[in-house]
């Protein structure tokens, strides 16, 4: 890796040494600490499953139908079959489903929920700060002390 | 002799999609009869292109057929029916612990992917992998058949569009604009680069960084990426772009200082050879085939930490010799992936297969 005088394994070893010496350490808010939507998998929350709710509660009583163009004019003389029986009973379901998400909806508009994702964003970000005011005052001491040093001599 | 492709989804512009179409443009100038089979065929492809995998019939034993894999599917445990010689052309999968905490729909579609990559294992009679990487991953998942590396081919013919007027002027300001392009995907940790360039902002508080890709699927992660830029208090120097045009892809490009990369797993990285091409200084960090892709090119990082990442970009940046060096070395590197070169490795690659069978 060495032509016309460079050499990126040796800039790679200065810019560490250089780091080292100045006593770099990149503190900051660690994304760890942010809260996100987790998947039902990853331990997800309540209000996640209402999300999933309002999006998902109209079931549709049928599902495109891809492929082969015999089978699917088969799947289609079924589905005619049987849609004086399914779709009434799609409805039925779907009204069910609306008034208990309705329900759940008006119970969730009265949760701590919203202003807790608020206090969240707030919180990261005073988080954040203290981090910073914390490093400040490290600095400024050790300016301080400099300063005292040179003033003793 | 007849050679067919076959995939789950050819579409339109993707890394994937575009292989598939010039490999059957080689293989025809090689003299075979070749065809392209899909489930899904995107509807901006030329009609005629490829065909639905219903109509794929009478294969002989002599035929050869080419499955691509990259995803999980039902159509890779349907490829014994074909009654023909088969090869895999692995494309990679990324592993599904990455997704789990923010898709279970990703999380499992990748899992159902690795199991379709177990299944074919004594299903195929060789393997073309993207990079090394993906050779080395098959032969530790008991891949006995023979492995042959061939880069992916990149149409590079395209890039010389004219990129959006708009992005160009927005973005040619002066200001330093650290690019990434690629998905918004836990794999490709895009929040690394948002530390490092919460670290480089401070040598540089002009700068930018932009995130170029689609977030569609990731919506979880990329929510967490815009609380974490915006609690940093760098949200809005931090561009995601989501899913944009191609031309404003070429113009991001053509105005980016460098291209940084922090991804933990690619199977080949093709936004690696476009910034190749565009003479944009690389800086990534060295996982999965990064290295491959790079092959000595750019400078590869040993250390993602942010400090270490915001100096490393700082003098490339501002270094012009070190820039020099870098595009040097790129545009070299970029001529390995060149399309007669990888048409010229696959021919080798068919002819020794279809002369084993003699």
């Amino acid at each position: 890796m060495e032509e016309n005088n460079i050499n990126i394994e040796e800039i790679m070893a200065d810019i560490k040494r250089e780091i080292k010496e100045k006593g770099l350490t990149g503190d900051m808010l660690s994304f760890e600490d942010v809260p996100y939507k987790k998947t039902p998998q990853a331990g997800g929350s309540v209000r996640e499953a209402l999300d999933f709710l309002n999006s998902n509660y109209n079931v549709q009583p049928y599902k495109e139908l891809k492929g082969n163009p015999l089978k699917t004019g088969f799947k289609k003389v079924i589905r005619k079959l049987m849609k004086f029986y399914i779709e009434p009973t799609v409805e039925d379901q779907n009204n069910v489903n609306s008034s208990i998400v309705t329900v759940l909806n008006g119970l969730a508009e009265n949760s701590p929920e919203k202003a807790i994702s608020k206090a969240e964003t707030l919180e990261l970000a005073q988080k954040e700060l203290l981090m910073r005011i914390e490093k400040l005052e490290k600095e400024n001491e050790e300016l301080r002390k400099a300063l005292g040093k040179q003033e003793n001599v | 002799m007849r050679i067919v492709q076959l995939l789950p989804t050819l579409s339109f512009g993707d890394a994937i999609g575009n292989d598939t179409i010039a490999l059957s443009g080689a293989l025809k100038d090689m003299g075979f009869k070749s065809e392209i089979y899909a489930e899904n065929i995107d509807k901006r492809l030329p009609r005629g292109i490829a065909s639905h995998t219903d109509k794929l019939k009478d294969l002989k034993n002599s035929d050869i057929l080419i499955y691509h894999k990259s995803t999980g599917t039902d159509l890779t445990f349907k490829i014994e029916q074909y009654k023909c010689r088969r090869i895999m052309v692995y494309h990679n999968i990324t592993p599904p612990e990455f997704f789990r905490p923010y898709s279970t729909e990703a999380a499992k579609l990748t899992e159902y992917g690795y199991k379709g990559v177990e299944y074919l294992r004594d299903k195929v009679e060789y393997v073309l992998a993207d990079s090394a990487y993906n050779k080395n991953e098959l032969l530790k998942m008991g891949y006995t058949c023979h492995i042959d590396v061939r880069p992916i081919l990149i149409r590079f013919e395209d890039y010389k569009q004219a990129p959006d007027e708009a992005v160009m002027k927005k973005f040619s300001d002066g200001r330093t604009n650290l690019l990434f392009v690629g998905r918004i995907a836990p794999n490709k940790k895009q929040e690394n680069l948002i530390r490092a360039f919460f670290c480089y902002k401070k040598r540089d508080p002009q700068a930018r960084l932009i995130l170029c890709g689609s977030y569609a699927g990731m919506e979880n992660y990329y929510e967490r990426l815009v609380k974490y830029a915006a609690a940093l208090g760098i949200g809005d120097d931090v561009i995601f772009t989501g899913h944009i045009r191609f031309p404003e892809i070429l113009a991001y490009y053509r105005t980016a200082s460098a291209f940084v990369c922090m991804s933990e797993h690619e199977g080949f990285c093709v936004p690696l050879a476009e910034a190749m091409f565009f003479d944009v200084p690389i800086i990534a960090y060295d996982a999965a085939a990064i290295s491959d892709t790079l092959g000595g090119c750019g400078i590869l990082l040993d250390d993602n930490s942010p400090e270490f990442v915001s100096a490393v970009i700082d003098r490339t940046v501002h270094d012009e010799k070190l820039r020099e060096y870098l595009i040097k070395g790129q545009r070299e590197r970029l001529a390995d992936f060149s399309y007669e070169r990888i048409k010229d490795i696959f021919e080798k690659q068919i002819r020794s297969f279809t002369e084993k069978s003699k």
